[in-house]
């Protein structure tokens, strides 16, 4: 059955013009994705009016191709200037931006390009061969069971907050205050908004990642004193030798299940499933300490996360008709001008064009990977670009990437404001990503929480519906009385160290 | 190579000539950019693309979309109202983010008359849906369910003062039910509205057709009627509201304009006639708009901001009868 309909498929898919699209796509996508602020969202916005001529395989695979790349283009300056290309590169950074600056930012390139290459690999595999079954699965995530998931999720920066709990917790707290900027979800009441349009319209993103990792790096080049860098570009440093491949291999597939199961339910995104995969890399390291100082298991359990999801938003688009995220909303357009309405009737109709999309998903980790390593070979010079020309550039980058979100001076504002936050951040050796990780997931939080409680009237009880929630609560109960112990005993083992040393002195 | 280098001049010369007979000497100037105030991919966002895609030879230049989102349309289409009117910044404005938006908002920046109304470009109906497994197969059935069960049951819009927060508020109120009888379950756009019906994790809401489209002909939703006064031709089975005896609903028929900053040129206005006049009988565009599940009705300057109005004045009685602004 699954061999006749990809023999169908195929004799559907063969063709240059095809074969093309996908090519294509996933480079302009890779480039978008790898300039700061032009997103991938705004890259498939852009080409879809070019897929209204095309045939409709042929169209949908561009803006796929495009996608995909996208989200591995992200990774890129996340690793070379701080600074990532999409949100799901956010978490990227922890780890790529360190390895960079210790001159290994060819081997964190290539670990982050064959990471998301084998994530986006399996999350097209679990699109072809499990779609039934997960989006039963996904659809059961209401906002009683986002609430539960958000929950856990949050749980992640203890993890991310380094040396101090309280300094990750301050940092959380300042996240959760900016992202609380806007109109509240049920009611439509300004928050902090203080009577101005721009911010009823709450603090994008974008703006707030590049000011929180680009601009304070930069305003920091600034207070020091100018000397020439004299990196040594090690060759041997450019390459992931299959011992650290193996290494980290866990990690991959761990972050590519969880991209999968993440990407399936609608309105979750890259950079959750990119933290989650992050936080649980961590979790189960023997380097945990080294995480956040440049792991190179780190750069891939993020970028896993982030393109596991990929293939998975395919799931509940094909298989339900409901869109995941915002791309897969422009795909879904494409896909109603030629006049297929994606959902089972899909699969019943035009079953040949379904498997001739897939066939064509398949080849885009191939292209990933091609496009990938020719790209490597010229963008890892920019590490050893020196400091006095990269950071202006990188400035102008950064506002550019502000501006061109949304074509708002406001959003590059923003930007200025939150890097002078984050270069305060910096200084006091407070970590952006708990700041980071709250501003993503606090509104998911809240807006779920809300919903659920609106559904049942004020009943609480709604919380412990099924056994999804119950769960994510306990596994977040867990994770917390873990969290309290280490701290503990961290704490009991400094105190005694400075009785120590203080017995010593004295 | 060398020819045509020289020879470009000359067409660029014939090409000022010709352009130079008719009355719009100096419109289109430049590139015209179309504010699209939602997010990509939505209806809004289609709707601007299949207009920009077919405009250009009727208006002369190219039409560039972009997207500035936020405050459920309210942020973009302020943008276009403080913009200089040149008429190189339009708006697609839509039904939420003008009939429904300032009416459910006093707190809006504009009003929906603050705009150079160009022309209506389509309609879209709105449907009602309940999910496969409701227990309520048809209006008659629901209305005495709902009713029956105060605080039970809970409809999901895109977020307050959207087309389906006031659409639903419709609803309730033309079945003689109280809107508080049932729960609000805002969320963010159209898709993960229609995905929580899909889901069950609520029980009824009223949504733009084409996202729901697919979800009603593969029978994962059930639609208990439409807005537009007659049937729609996706749906020929599927009653409208009208037909059922409930007029008031067709307050809730969505739309998509192109509208320009107040006191645009009369020249550009009537440049944009011309040109929507055109587009009216372009095959494509006709064709792309119907599988996007709207309604094409290209309409003049005067036609649209009366339908407007007259669908506002509806709107504003029962946001006041049943004091849903905030």
């Amino acid at each position: 059955m699954i061999i006749d309909n990809f023999a169908q498929g195929l004799e559907l898919f063969l063709s240059w013009g095809n074969v093309l699209a996908i090519l294509i796509g996933v480079l302009a996508g890779i480039v978008f994705g790898a300039i700061p602020g032009l997103t991938g969202t705004m890259a498939v916005a852009l080409v879809l009016p070019f897929t209204f001529s095309l045939p409709p395989v042929t169209g949908i695979l561009l803006l796929v191709g495009v996608y995909k790349g996208a989200v591995y283009g992200g990774s890129i300056p996340a690793i070379l200037i701080k600074t990532p290309g999409t949100p799901g590169g956010a978490c990227t950074v922890m780890d790529g931006y360190p390895l960079a600056r210790q001159g290994k930012a060819g081997k964190a390139l290539n670990m982050a390009l064959y990471s998301s290459a084998c994530a986006d690999f399996i999350s097209n595999l679990a699109l072809i061969f499990l779609a039934g079954f997960i989006a039963a699965f996904a659809l059961r995530f209401g906002p009683p069971e986002f609430f539960a998931l958000m929950c856990f999720s949050l749980t992640i920066i203890a993890g991310v907050s380094g040396s101090s709990l309280m300094k990750g917790l301050a940092s959380a707290a300042l996240g959760l205050l900016l992202a609380s900027v806007g109109l509240d979800i049920i009611f439509g009441t300004p928050r902090f908004a203080f009577g101005e349009v721009e911010l009823t319209a709450g603090l994008n993103f974008i703006p707030i990642l590049i000011g929180l990792f680009a601009m304070p790096e930069i305003i920091n080049q600034f207070t020091k004193r100018y000397r020439v860098a004299t990196r040594i570009a090690e060759a041997a440093n450019a390459r992931v030798s299959w011992q650290e491949f193996k290494g980290s291999l866990r990690s991959i597939l761990r972050g590519s299940v969880i991209g999968v199961v993440l990407g399936a339910i609608p309105g979750i995104g890259g950079a959750p499933a990119a933290f989650v995969s992050y936080g649980a890399a961590q979790r189960a390291s023997k380097n945990s300490d080294n995480f956040g100082k440049g792991e190179l298991e780190g750069v891939a359990a993020s970028e896993a996360g982030n393109n596991g999801v990929c293939g998975a938003t395919m799931i509940p688009l094909l298989s339900l008709g409901v869109p995941g995220d915002v791309i897969t909303a422009v795909i879904l357009g494409a896909f109603m001008i030629h006049g297929l309405t994606p959902g089972p009737l899909l699969f019943q109709e035009n079953i040949d064009i379904v498997y001739a999309i897939f066939c064509g998903i398949l080849l885009s980790s191939v292209f990933m990977v091609m496009w990938g390593k020719l790209g490597i070979r010229v963008f890892a010079r920019i590490a050893d670009i020196p400091n006095t020309v990269l950071f202006p550039a990188v400035l102008v980058l950064c506002v550019f990437g502000a501006y061109a979100v949304n074509s708002n001076p406001f959003d590059v504002l923003v930007m200025f404001l939150v890097g002078i936050l984050g270069f305060g951040m910096l200084k006091a050796n407070i970590p952006p990503a708990p700041f980071l990780i709250a501003f993503v997931l606090g509104p998911m939080l809240e807006n779920n929480l809300r919903r659920a409680l609106q559904m049942s009237n004020g009943d609480y009880s709604i919380l412990l519906r099924n056994e999804i929630t119950i769960f994510f609560l306990a596994l977040t109960a867990l994770s917390l009385i873990l969290i309290t112990i280490r701290n503990l005993k961290r704490w009991r083992r400094r105190t005694a160290a400075r009785r120590d040393d203080a017995s010593l002195a004295g | 190579m060398n020819i045509s280098t020289k020879s470009l001049p000359l067409a660029v010369a014939s090409a000022m000539a010709l352009t130079s007979f008719g009355a719009l000497a100096d419109y289109p100037d430049g590139p015209i950019t179309v504010v699209a105030p939602y997010g990509p991919g939505g209806s809004s966002d289609l709707a601007a693309r299949t207009m920009a895609s077919s405009i250009p030879d009727y208006i002369g230049g190219n039409v560039l979309v972009v997207n500035r989102t936020g405050a459920a349309g309210v942020v973009g289409s302020n943008f276009v109202r403080n913009a200089a009117p040149d008429g190189e910044t339009l708006l697609l404005a839509r039904y939420g983010s003008h009939a429904t938006g300032p009416a459910l908002n006093p707190d809006a920046p504009y009003d929906w008359d603050d705009f150079t109304y160009l022309g209506m470009l389509s309609l879209d109906a709105f449907v009602c849906i309940v999910p496969a497994d409701s227990p309520y197969d048809n209006l008659d059935e629901w209305r005495e369910g709902v009713a029956a069960s105060p605080g039970k049951y809970s409809y999901s819009t895109s977020g307050f003062g959207t087309g389906n927060h006031l659409v639903v508020s419709l609803l309730l109120d033309s079945q003689g039910i109280d809107p508080d009888t049932a729960n609000h379950v805002p969320y963010e756009g159209d898709g993960e509205v229609v995905s929580s019906v899909v889901g069950g994790h609520v029980d009824f809401t009223c949504v733009n057709l084409s996202p729901a489209l697919g979800q009603i002909n593969s029978g994962t939703v059930k639609p208990l009627g439409v807005t537009t006064p007659e049937r729609v031709d996706d749906l020929p089975e599927v009653p409208s509201f009208s037909e059922l005896g409930y007029d008031s609903m067709e307050a809730g028929v969505g739309w998509s304009a192109l509208v320009g900053p107040p006191d645009l040129n009369g020249e550009i206005v009537e440049a944009w006639t011309a040109a929507l006049a055109q587009l009216k009988d372009s095959e494509s565009w006709n064709a792309a708009v119907l599988r996007l599940g709207a309604i094409p009705s290209v309409m003049s300057p005067e036609e649209t901001k009366d339908f407007v109005g007259s669908q506002v004045g509806v709107i504003r009685d029962i946001v006041e009868r049943l004091d849903l602004a905030n």
